[in-house]
């Protein structure tokens, strides 16, 4: 059997506190800036039986023409829903941030058609003892449309 | 105590499941950065504004994400990985690759979204170096092996219980009876998952199961080994299950479960260069007068 040394094992142990400790402290303290650390809070909001489930959208425009729906994916525009939902409080001071989501469209997938507008649309449903009631409702929340 | 606290983090365990778990992992870390989680690419290629560092970011201070950073870290990842799996320069290869992905995932995360569904697989390529060389065909017991094991352990099992924790600090005792899993069966539910919003009890019951196994988790660190092996099945399960409902699955963390096996039997014994012998007995130690 290998067995280690008693600076080995010191080292070891050590090591396995502070990790330890980090995780426990940050999961009580700290927040996801945090990371590689900070609370597992996968899923940790409790949401209402009797209240409403929101999820946003994309839209694109192609030459000033109809909108359509387009994917919130980092293949497509470079951030996933979950990054966009995290960052939408500055796309909203920002409109300009939709535009860069296009330029990035643009370097993603250059062979696409270029984009005139982007908008983001929330989608709400309502529940009702956890059942989901009546038609989802959409509503426009930041537009960017290049000026022409 | 002391005593008994090293003894369960030096446990002895065969250098082979070290050596398997490698394998699987910078196998997996390819498929990872290529195919299944090459999110970063598409920062690279978003403006700057959209950086929204987390604290180690701004604290080292780490570059802004560029086309550029963004092809160093895969090209690195992917040959790092390649070199480790041939089992050269395991330290030097462990953690060069260890603090390469950990930059990639930092890349990963800085855009408002920071998952965490990766701890005990990053915990383990930090902890694959410090074992050093390690062959496929050494089933013999080692206690580097068995601390950095143990590390992997710990990373997998923090996931749930920490997760559990954050549930009752964000949800409190709501969570329980609350509308989370409709939540996310609305936003994002498959044909499979939807039928239950009709059956709410189920959903309520599968938030009870949660947060029962999460809290309950660490018990499995202490388990005798056939009981962690039936678990661990029984985890793969649930994860599957909720890719089947949500189309979420945490790959790296199935990884890291992965350490609570007795990996080293995927290798035929007829490989196997040094068979496990039990161990010697120690010669009595003198007793403190």
């Amino acid at each position: 059997m290998t067995q280690l040394s008693v600076r080995a094992r010191r080292v070891r142990l050590a090591t396995s506190a502070v990790v330890i400790g980090l995780l426990f402290f940050t999961t009580v303290w700290g927040h996801d800036e945090y990371f590689p650390f900070a609370p597992m809070r996968m899923f940790a909001t409790a949401n209402k039986p009797d209240g409403v489930v929101r999820w946003f959208s994309l839209q694109k425009q192609l030459s000033f023409g109809e909108w359509q729906g387009t994917a919130l994916s980092p293949t497509n525009v470079g951030i996933n829903r979950a990054e966009l939902e995290g960052q939408i409080d500055r796309v909203i001071d920002n409109p300009e941030m939709l535009r860069m989501l296009a330029e990035s469209h643009v370097r993603l997938d250059p062979d696409g058609a270029s984009w005139t507008g982007v908008r983001v649309i929330r989608n709400i449903q309502h529940l009702e003892d956890s059942v989901p009631v009546g038609d989802v409702v959409h509503e426009v929340v930041v537009t960017w449309e290049r000026p022409r | 105590m002391t005593a008994a606290v090293s003894r369960w983090f030096f446990a002895p365990l065969p250098v082979a499941r070290v050596a398997v778990l490698r394998l699987i992992a910078y196998l997996f870390l390819i498929l990872d950065v290529l195919y299944l989680r090459p999110w970063g690419v598409g920062h690279g290629e978003l403006d700057a504004e959209w950086y929204a560092p987390l604290w180690i970011g701004r604290a080292l201070p780490l570059p802004t994400p560029t086309p550029l950073l963004v092809d160093i870290l895969i090209g690195g990842l992917v040959v790092g990985s390649l070199i480790g799996l041939t089992g050269r320069f395991p330290r030097l290869v462990g953690w060069f690759v260890a603090v390469l992905y950990l930059q990639w995932m930092i890349v990963s995360m800085s855009y408002g979204k920071v998952d965490h569904d990766r701890f005990g697989f990053m915990l383990l390529l930090f902890v694959l170096p410090t074992v050093g060389r390690a062959s496929v065909r050494d089933r013999s017991p080692s206690e580097a092996a068995g601390w950095a094991l143990r590390m992997v352990q710990i990373g997998a099992v923090a996931t749930y219980f920490l997760a559990g924790l954050a549930k009752l600090r964000y949800g409190g005792l709501a969570w329980f009876n609350g509308a989370t899993v409709a939540r996310s069966v609305v936003r994002r539910g498959t044909e499979l998952a939807l039928p239950l919003l009709d059956h709410p009890w189920t959903l309520r019951a599968t938030q009870w199961f949660i947060m029962i196994m999460e809290l309950t988790s660490p018990v499995l660190l202490f388990l005798k080994a056939r009981w962690q092996y039936l678990i661990v099945a029984g985890l793969f399960a649930f994860h599957i299950a909720t890719f089947m409902g949500i189309t979420i699955i945490f790959f790296p963390h199935l990884v890291a479960l992965l350490s609570f096996l007795p990996l080293e039997r995927v290798i035929p014994s007829r490989f196997v260069r040094t068979p496990t012998v039990p161990a010697a007995p120690r010669p009595a130690e003198p007793v403190p007068a």
